[in-house]
């Protein structure tokens, strides 16, 4: 009879302590795991709203959406994962000026067919717009919708974006 | 008996222990549940389907939060401060030139040397970039034609930096932007990209005519500034490039010399 309790006790304790030890485990692992490279692409204006429901802005980025692109194990990750650039990037503010960002976080998605390939990331530069609203081109940006969401200011994001063309870039990430 | 209690005891601290941690864990920023609520669609791919499932993966205030507004502190402050350079990684990583276009792709252009880097400048078939691409950044005033751009360091000695590298022309423009900056570079690193064909430097999309189109690379480094430059011309549809009007050559992209 003790001899059946005890192991009872021991089977119980095991179910206890190893899912136990292994989420403490997990969560004092280093959340930095890997090094990545791919393909570095940018974007601007658009909708005001992106795919994770937050206001999109300079210092988040889109990459591919696992539904559409499972093969990619960055389309796994999940909103809001925050990734590092090896070298920073440099954009322009409201008023003009430079700003630099090598910390971005995951709020939006594109390229639904993949075509950017593994660990694609996509840069937003943000949504000002230096043109009068009077102009055709206001607040327009080929490739996304347009016209966007934009706000007046002394920069214009979406020239930004075409000029970044497309990069062969390093960065930190889950 | 007394100490299995007491094992079992550590078990269930570790075991609210981890899942109190692992909940924490996952950096999702809080977003405001009135933004959730109006639009869970993309910005970038408006025509599909909203991610939502994605979405259930990050968030998961309970419906009642939806109901009541809430002081979450702004998740945006957590970002670096936008008027100061981000630091310098810790680690510097190797970089290398974006990989090289197939043969078949190339339309023309070459490789100069400049200093002790190595230049490589074509006009290239890449169906990637166009009038509606899947980036802007992808645009291309010329469907399916873009510009690949690219340098290798060649040097005896690590080269300190900061290493800035821009595109375009003239260069450096006022309100250029560098496409990249390196803290070092060493022999056999490189960089570069691929743009569209840009039949302005400053309008997108723009009018295109037969006039010479330009493009260059400049590295402008603590010990002096190197780079390249291509141009060509359109063919008289202006549909495409012609390829026997691609040139590769020195900056100020004047008199363009033939590619080496």
């Amino acid at each position: 009879m003790a001899t059946a309790m005890k192991k009872r006790w021991s089977r119980v304790l095991a179910l206890l302590l190893i899912p136990g030890s292994l989420a403490y485990a997990a969560s004092v692992a280093p959340v930095w795991a890997g090094h990545y490279t791919g393909w570095f692409t940018g974007y601007a204006m658009g909708n005001r709203y992106g795919g994770a429901g937050v206001e999109i802005r300079q210092g988040h980025f889109a990459n591919h959406y696992y539904a559409w692109c499972p093969n990619d194990p960055a389309a796994w990750w999940t909103w809001g994962t925050r990734i590092d650039t090896d070298s920073p990037i440099k954009q322009h503010n409201q008023s003009g000026g430079d700003v630099y960002y090598s910390t971005f976080y995951l709020e939006d998605v594109g390229d639904p067919s993949c075509s950017m390939g593994n660990y694609w990331v996509d840069i937003y530069f943000g949504r000002w717009e230096n043109r009068p609203s009077s102009d055709p081109n206001y607040c327009y940006c080929s490739g996304v919708t347009s016209p966007g969401f934009c706000y007046a200011a002394s920069a214009n994001s979406c020239s930004d974006a075409i000029n970044f063309g497309r990069q062969w870039r390093g960065y930190t990430g889950p | 008996m007394k100490r299995e209690a007491i094992i079992g005891l550590a078990g269930i601290i570790l075991l609210v222990a981890g899942l109190c941690a692992c909940g924490t864990r996952s950096p999702a920023p809080p977003s405001t549940p009135t933004q959730q609520a109006i639009a869970p669609e993309s910005s970038h791919a408006p025509t599909l389907t909203p991610p939502a499932v994605r979405a259930s993966l990050a968030h998961t205030e309970t419906p009642s939060v939806h109901l009541m507004p809430t002081e979450t502190p702004d998740w945006r402050s957590l970002l670096p401060p936008t008027s100061e350079p981000a630091p310098t990684p810790e680690k510097i990583w190797p970089v290398y030139p974006p990989p090289t276009p197939e043969p078949g792709q190339v339309l023309g252009g070459g490789t100069v040397q400049d200093g002790p880097f190595n230049f490589t400048l074509w006009v290239v078939k890449d169906p990637s970039f166009g009038h509606n691409p899947v980036a802007p950044s992808l645009y291309s005033d010329v469907e399916g034609r873009a510009v690949y751009m690219s340098w290798v360091y060649n040097g005896e000695e690590p080269l300190a930096g900061p290493v800035f590298e821009y595109w375009g022309l003239p260069l450096p423009r006022r309100d250029s932007l560098p496409v990249a900056e390196y803290a070092r570079i060493e022999r056999g690193w490189g960089g570069g990209h691929s743009v569209g064909v840009h039949c302005s430097p400053d309008l997108f999309p723009a009018p295109c005519s037969t006039a010479p189109i330009k493009a260059g690379l400049i590295l402008i480094t603590p010990v002096g500034s190197y780079g390249a430059c291509i141009r060509f011309t359109l063919t008289p549809d202006l549909a495409d490039i012609d390829p026997a009007s691609i040139a590769v050559g020195y900056l100020p992209c004047k008199d363009p010399n033939p590619a080496r």
